[in-house]
């Protein structure tokens, strides 16, 4: 599934070069990209490229060396690479999913959606109860729609720790879609599934593009899931970006290949895709 | 300034304590990543084992000093490490891996165990324990005051020096020591490669326990009292320094031991005795609140 | 040797190893020195028991291990609500009983509130605070202070009381709340200790070591509880006085202190914030993910702790007539941890269980008394290990799916 990318559309996210440290190790050493909304755009790279450490800085888990990080909100540009995780989540609204699940297990479901809109929920308006009571319809509304969609109504009071493992997974991607993002970041979403919860999750995401107005940037392992759902790709290793642009054009740039697979490929003639094109 | 020299030596030496309770802190902590609290009790334990040790021997008819401490410091420093032992299989073990309240709060309900068991069997009275080394000597008089450091003192700051060393050696050098260390960064893997985790981490606590023995028979010969409430005031300290020094290396133990004694020695002396605890605690907020590495240690990142 | 024998021996030795030298040689005072007695009779028993238990636990897993697993019940509880309401009735009826009972009662009751109010802080939002009653004091110490020197009745320093400790739990809770849970308990002891020292030597102002007394007692809508002068309780109502009736009224006060103190804990945790405290003490990291300032929610816990730990001071001043630091070490501390331990992290009912045992044990023989703390240390060690949930293992969800779509005044899904 490919888009073209109009050129004239403002991006989301734009990240300039981004420089983050850690102990002397350059995880992520002078890197631009940027992120347009209604794509999907993936950062894949060998392990240890530092992709985790991308969306760390960009959610605010961890503080650039140096760079500049600026979101696109109503109207004007917000700079994001110096605020505390849950100033950008809550006024850049970026919301994050996390490589090893993290879910309030011993919560239920459908507390787990609630949290997320703490803010909507607990809104002061002291003095306005139709306001507070309209959020919290919003709100509600807003949970039992995704606790519909995921089909987990029957299991809404059940703790979030004793759903499957790829329903977790999906739980938490409603957690973070129940913040009402501008900008969705998704790490590691297909890790752990079988091929049948993969092409659940492929579905809800692509499904999440097309519905709502935001950007997904999204770090995977599973390159089927990858090229299938991402509009462009990004390509870091060591830190550094390597390659950019849609899928088709990313899995046979050989500089994507040799990071890959080493550089033992160097010599053999005509590289082959990084995924066949046949599936 | 005399005076003040005195104080310090008395502090080096209130300091040498505290460091060798504070290095079994830091050692479980670098290995297990949990504060033990009820290691306070366990050094108690050991003054309380040393006293009545001292007793027992005095009336078999023992009266040699130097055959005393050498009969009852095996004796205490085994008796005190099967303590140890005992309670981290007890407390500790089964809630390995737990959620992090949970070995905490049992942490906090073996020290309450404790403390209350020793003052149901020994009884709340503090006792004189009459076994110590006599005499000192005098380094230099001024204006009148003489400045002395006791034999006691002597034989405290020089024990600790040799067990530190030990210790530095045996975590540096030896394949206990490796396993630690190895521990202390990934247990997991640890165990992948064979190494029993179970054991490694119970004879840290062990070592730990027989350090805080030898501090507490030390104590119970040069303060010449055994009282069960000091286990948990001297505990608070400890891990203060150890924290201070930098939770999780040795040296930094040994450095905030002697930090802390001194402030606590020359706060006494010159400002009010009365307050000298909480400066003790104060220092301990404030370097948590401010510099939670301490000195010597490294600052910790939680994985994301 | 067969594997359990051994277990069995080493274990038995063991015992001896620690048993021996503590409870084999017991240190008595004699005239001007110490000296010491001998059970070794008692160090042989206890070879012997844990010689045999551990036979009997070794066979018995052995047999077990054959055996399929145990089936995870389906029973549900008895409904809270009406255990609450049973509780209710029968605790009004306490002072048809006897004073004594009515004097046990009040202090269950008062550790029953020092119980949920902890219970806020460790078991809803999971910071282990170990100085808890440095703000129990500090609500004590208010009705001490502000009724010595500004002459304020009981009624006027209560709020006061909980103001003070509110405010002492955000400014203590402000520096130190990013910590780690050890590191926050261990410095929460610190300031328990802290605040004690204080109270103990700062002279001028608590009274020291022997605190502060002649502290008014509560009165009804200002009418005091004596046998004579210009306006009494008895003198109103035109009976004759009797110091139970001052008693009785007092039981009422913390009761009613305490069913506020439930409602308002029962109601915070049924809104958004009790979410977020029960969010932070699973996940923080995650908590903050959603844009949710983990500070200002950990202070509100603290906080809100701290402000019921005042009111249970306050009313502790007023019933006793005097206050000292005796009453506020970190035993203290430790004895509300046991009971929301013993209780159950985030059980209402648990905790009220708790106390009761914690305070009618003792009175039931003196032998407990003095084992008290003895057996709550050992009682939270074993609670940790089999029964991490507490004695009463419950969690209701703050909302459910039915209150949910009937509040949106929709069908409830099929």
């Amino acid at each position: 599934m490919m888009q073209q990318t109009a050129g004239w559309q403002v991006p989301l996210l734009e990240v300039a070069h981004l420089t983050m440290h850690f102990g002397g190790i350059a995880a992520v050493e002078d890197l631009s990209f940027a992120a347009y909304p209604r794509e999907v755009t993936a950062i894949i790279g060998p392990n240890g490229a530092g992709k985790t450490t991308v969306f760390n800085c960009l959610t605010g888990f961890c503080r650039p060396r140096s760079g500049r990080i600026s979101l696109q909100g109503a109207g004007t540009a917000m700079r994001i690479d110096r605020l505390a995780a849950d100033r950008i989540a809550r006024r850049a609204r970026v919301a994050r999913t996390f490589q090893n699940i993290r879910l309030f297990a011993g919560m239920t479901c459908l507390e787990n959606l609630l949290v997320a809109q703490h803010h909507r929920l607990s809104a002061g308006h002291l003095f306005r109860p139709a306001i507070r009571a309209a959020e919290q319809r919003h709100a509600f509304n807003l949970a039992l729609s995704w606790l519909e969609r995921l089909k987990l109504l029957d299991r809404a009071a059940a703790p979030a720790g004793t759903l499957p493992y790829g329903m977790q997974r999906r739980l938490e991607i409603a957690r973070a879609m129940c913040m009402r993002p501008r900008l969705l970041c998704l790490d590691e979403p297909a890790a752990g599934l079988n091929p049948r919860e993969s092409a659940e999750l492929k579905t809800l995401i692509s499904d999440i593009r097309h519905e709502e107005k935001i950007g997904i940037l999204l770090i995977e392992h599973d390159m089927s899931v990858v090229m299938e759902i991402s509009d462009r790709i990004i390509v870091l290793d060591h830190g550094k970006k390597i390659a950019e642009g849609p899928p088709v054009v990313v899995r046979n740039d050989p500089a994507v290949i040799r990071a890959y697979l080493g550089d033992d490929d160097l010599d053999q003639p005509a590289t082959r895709p990084l995924v066949s094109t046949t599936e | 300034m005399a005076y003040f020299i005195q104080q310090l030596i008395n502090g080096i030496t209130l300091g040498a304590i505290y460091g060798l309770i504070a290095i079994g802190y830091t050692m479980v902590y670098g290995v297990v990543g949990m504060i033990n609290f009820a290691h306070g009790e366990i050094y108690m334990v050991g003054a309380f084992i040393a006293a009545i040790a001292f007793m027992v021997l005095q009336a078999l008819g023992i009266s040699s000093v130097i055959l005393l401490f050498a009969i009852a410091l095996p004796v205490t420093v085994v008796l005190t490490a099967c303590y140890g032992w005992t309670v981290e299989r007890i407390a500790y073990r089964p809630l390995r891996g737990a959620s992090k309240l949970a070995p905490i709060i049992s942490a906090i309900g073996m020290s309450i165990f404790l403390q209350n068991f020793i003052q149901i069997t020994q009884g709340a009275r503090v006792r004189p324990v009459n076994v110590g080394l006599q005499g000192g000597i005098t380094l230099l008089e001024r204006g009148g005051f003489a400045v002395q450091v006791s034999r006691m003192q002597l034989a405290i700051i020089a024990t600790t020096i040799v067990l530190v060393a030990a210790f530095a050696f045996m975590i540096g050098r030896t394949a206990i020591g490796r396993a630690q260390r190895a521990c202390a960064q990934d247990q997991t893997m640890v165990a992948l490669l064979g190494i029993n985790v179970d054991r490694v981490i119970a004879v840290t606590f062990v070592l730990g326990a027989g350090l805080a023995a030898i501090a507490g028979l030390m104590v119970s010969s040069y303060y010449g009292v055994v009282d069960f409430s000091r286990g948990f005031l001297a505990g608070m300290k400890a891990f203060t320094a150890a924290v201070l020094g930098g939770i999780g290396s040795l040296p930094g133990a040994v450095l905030g031991g002697v930090l802390i004694g001194v402030i606590e020695a020359l706060w006494s002396a010159y400002m009010s005795i009365q307050y000298k605890d909480v400066a003790v605690f104060a220092i301990l907020i404030a370097v948590l609140t401010l510099r939670p590495a301490g000195l010597l240690g490294r600052a910790e990142s939680e994985k994301i | 040797m067969h594997p359990i024998l051994r277990d069995a021996s080493l274990a038995a030795l063991l015992s001896v190893a620690l048993t021996a030298p503590l409870i084999g040689v017991q240190m008595i005072d004699v005239n001007g020195g110490v000296t010491f007695a001998t059970h070794l009779d008692l160090v042989v028993y206890a070879a012997a028991a844990v010689f045999l238990g551990r036979l009997a636990f070794g066979w018995m897993r052995a047999l077990r291990s054959d055996r399929k697993p145990p089936q995870p019940s389906k029973r549900r509880g008895p409904n809270a609500t009406a255990v609450g309401l049973i509780g209710i009735v029968l605790a009004a009826a306490v002072p048809l009983t006897n004073s004594y009972y009515i004097d046990i009662g009040t202090t269950v009751l008062i550790y029953v509130m020092l119980g949920w109010g902890l219970n806020l802080v460790v078991g809803v939002a999971g910071l282990l605070d170990l100085g808890y009653a440095a703000f129990y004091a500090v609500g004590a110490y208010t009705v001490g202070l502000l009724s010595t020197w500004f002459g304020f009745s009981f009624w006027a320093c209560l709020p006061l009381a909980g103001l003070f400790a509110a405010a002492f739990g955000v400014l203590l809770g402000l520096p130190i709340l990013r910590l780690r849970g050890d590191y926050l308990a261990i410095v929460t002891l610190g300031f328990g200790e802290i605040v004690r020292i204080v109270l103990l030597n700062w002279a001028a102002v608590t009274g020291g070591p022997n605190g502060i007394g002649n502290l008014p007692r509560p009165s009804f809508f200002g009418l005091p509880f004596a046998r004579s002068g210009p306006e009494t309780f008895a003198g109103f109502f035109g009976i004759h006085y009797a110091p139970t009736q001052r008693v009785i009224f007092q039981y009422y006060v913390i009761l009613l202190l305490a069913l506020a103190t439930n409602v308002l804990v029962c109601w915070l945790r049924r809104r958004p914030i009790g979410r977020a405290w029960e969010a932070l003490r699973e996940d923080e990291i995650a908590v903050r993910a959603m844009g949710i300032n983990p500070t200002r929610v950990k202070l509100s816990a603290f906080g809100t702790g701290a402000m019921l730990a005042g009111f249970a001071g306050a009313f502790f001043a007023a019933r006793q007539g005097f206050i000292s630091p005796e009453s506020f070490t970190f035993s203290e501390s430790a004895t509300i941890l046991a009971i929301v331990v013993l209780g159950g992290m985030g059980s209402q009912v648990g905790i009220v269980l708790a106390a009761l045992v914690l305070v009618v044990l003792p009175e039931i023989g003196r032998s407990f008394a003095e084992y008290r703390m003895l057996l709550f240390g050992a009682g939270m060690i074993a609670i940790m290990v089999w029964r991490p949930g507490g004695l009463v293992r419950t969690r209701s969800p703050s909302i459910q799916l039915r209150q949910m779509t009937a509040r949106l005044g929709l069908q409830p899904a099929a």
